[in-house]
């Protein structure tokens, strides 16, 4: 069964037609990437499945569960998570920090009045071990605000990795990085996203074929094709809109 | 690190003697300040959980004040024989619902139009003061006269300086404490979530209004009981205590003392009480003198006493190292 299920879904802003009718599902441990090209529709799908806005029609469901009446905060609880494309952190909070506030969602202790995490040795602990999955324990106790964008963008995922989620949508991971940036970042997801289904918006397509299982263009607003990587590279329609002769 | 430890529990030992001995030490009037200094700084440390951790600026937190303050005397003038700390705790009570009425109405705004409502808020609650004459006294206020407590062994007067006293710091002594110990708990780490990303928060699977509420709840009880022993120290209670100037004064104190670290706000009120009572026996101008002080402090120190107080030890800790062979 799909852990992810997106069946005609459509969205209108004041009239303009941003997606219409998009169809697609990923299955546990899956890694879908989506591309097309810049105003596709991509960082609106991951709106709505992530719930920051709401569909104009169609369904959205996770784990077999409809998810469009649900806030943002109901769906991570259930296992989804998201990364955004322009990083976003809190600051001026330590990495130590950031990634705690994950895992203490995940454990339920959001709002405990008694409970301090961070003399908790078991919730550090958990921290401690992804920072060393994402490469940044040597930082733990640095405040986000000094990081170097690289390192920003992996304290991202680390961030979205404390949620233990069954379902990660990765917004551009690798977008601003330079190319050895790129390859180190690419290879880190591969390694920690190895057990958890994964959606992921990338324009840089060497990342794309490396990463993903299957391959879905979004064309304004339109599923233009879906299927695996060899069947894109091939798909005349796919190489006209988007991907060109070179990148075939 | 290690010999630092033993001189922070040495400063706070001297301190806690200085706290104890007060009342053998002062004058009662000077007493009367300190006691004063303590109700204003859980005011001001309950305000700091707002503006200083969460980010939300509100101009309106005395309205809890004010609340508190004045369920207190209503429950002393209305049940005889009621004990005053059970009025302090109705009063808190009172506070903590008013908290939860303002809190849930204000779940969904942030910034400039937050500020504004909390305004509003502050401003209809005083009107509710002035037009509920039977209730609050209106212009009036309303006069109290705390019974005395007895506590098996020891029974304290609150109409004597140093029974007061004693009563303010172990009550609101503690409740500084677990405001202390609040900020290093989930729920304290929760808010300064809120401050630096709601947004992100919510994606990471944080129920952002449960935790804007269950803050507006606690500050709010928090400000009501500062009220409420405002209340038990004066034997009286005026609109003053729910008035915006009393907004003012803590958002004041706050600024003054520094809204970056859990002691500026208790520095802040501290030195707010004792500044205007000397500038107020110099002159009945004192307000303009500290309104200059408040934008001096703005502009060329923003971090407040706190933040002054940590620049110059750092740049003692940096000289002193430099010196070392």
């Amino acid at each position: 069964m799909a852990i992810l299920s997106v069946k005609e879904l459509t969205k209108d802003f004041s009239g303009l037609r941003v997606l219409i009718g998009v169809d697609f599902e990923v299955g546990p441990q899956e890694k879908l990437a989506i591309i097309g090209p810049n105003g596709a529709g991509k960082t609106t799908l991951f709106n709505i499945v992530s719930g920051k806005f709401p569909a104009t029609s169609g369904e959205v469901r996770f784990k077999g569960e409809a998810m469009n009446s649900l806030a943002p905060h109901a769906r991570a609880r259930r296992g989804m998570a998201r990364s955004f494309q322009i990083t976003n952190l809190f600051q001026r909070l330590s990495v130590l920090e950031n990634v705690l506030s994950g895992v203490r969602s995940r454990q339920g202790l959001r709002h405990h009045l008694l409970k301090e995490p961070l003399r908790d040795r078991e919730l550090v602990a958990a921290c401690d071990a992804i920072l060393e999955k994402v490469g940044l324990l040597h930082l733990r106790d640095t405040p986000v605000q000094e990081l170097a964008y690289g390192q920003q963008r992996a304290l991202e995922l680390g961030v979205t990795l404390a949620l233990e989620p069954e379902l990660i949508l990765l917004d551009e991971p690798t977008a601003g990085m330079s190319r050895q940036e790129t390859e180190e970042a690419t290879a880190m997801i591969k390694r920690v996203t190895e057990t958890i289904a994964c959606v992921i918006i990338e324009h840089d397509m060497n990342v794309v074929f490396s990463l993903a299982d299957r391959i879905a263009v979004l064309h304004y607003g339109v599923i233009l094709a879906c299927g695996a990587p060899a069947e894109i590279r091939r798909d005349q329609r796919v190489k006209d809109a988007y991907l060109g002769e070179e990148e075939s | 690190m290690t010999s630092q430890r033993p001189r922070s529990l040495a400063w706070m030992g001297a301190a806690a003697a200085a706290l104890v001995a007060a009342p053998y030490l002062l004058p009662p009037y000077q007493l009367r300040l300190v006691t004063e200094g303590i109700v204003f700084s859980l005011f001001a440390v309950s305000y700091n959980l707002l503006l200083g951790h969460a980010g939300l600026l509100s101009f309106g937190h005395a309205m809890f004040f004010g609340v508190g303050a004045f369920a207190t005397a209503i429950c002393l003038n209305g049940l005889p024989g009621i004990s005053c700390l059970l009025a302090a705790g109705l009063g808190t009570l009172a506070a903590l619902l008013a908290g939860l009425v303002v809190g849930s109405l204000l779940l969904r705004v942030k910034g400039t139009p937050f500020a504004l409502l909390t305004l509003a808020f502050n401003a209809l609650f005083f009107a509710i003061g002035v037009k509920w004459h039977t209730l609050t006294g209106g212009d009036d206020g309303l006069n109290v006269v705390p019974p005395k407590l007895n506590l098996g062994l020891l029974i304290l007067d609150p109409g004597k300086g140093p029974d007061m006293y004693y009563l303010t710091l172990i009550v609101l002594g503690a409740a500084l404490f677990f405001c202390w110990r609040f900020t290093a708990t989930a729920m304290g780490h929760s808010v300064l979530l809120l401050r630096e990303n709601e947004e992100r928060m919510r994606f990471l699977g944080y129920n952002t209004n449960v935790t804007r509420l269950m803050l507006f709840v606690f500050v709010g009880g928090l400000a009501g009981l500062a009220g409420s022993f405002y209340t038990l120290l004066n034997a009286f209670v005026s609109l003053d205590a729910i008035s915006i100037d009393m907004t003012t004064k803590v958002l004041l104190m706050t600024f003054l003392g520094g809204t970056g670290s859990f002691p500026g706000p208790v520095l802040g009120a501290f030195f707010y009480t004792y500044v205007q009572d000397y500038l107020s026996n110099l002159t009945d101008n004192w307000q303009l003198i500290m309104g200059v002080l408040f934008i001096g402090m703005v502009l060329f120190a923003p971090g407040g006493l706190s933040g002054l107080g940590q620049g110059i030890a750092s740049r003692l800790g940096r000289s002193k190292t430099a010196s070392q062979p």
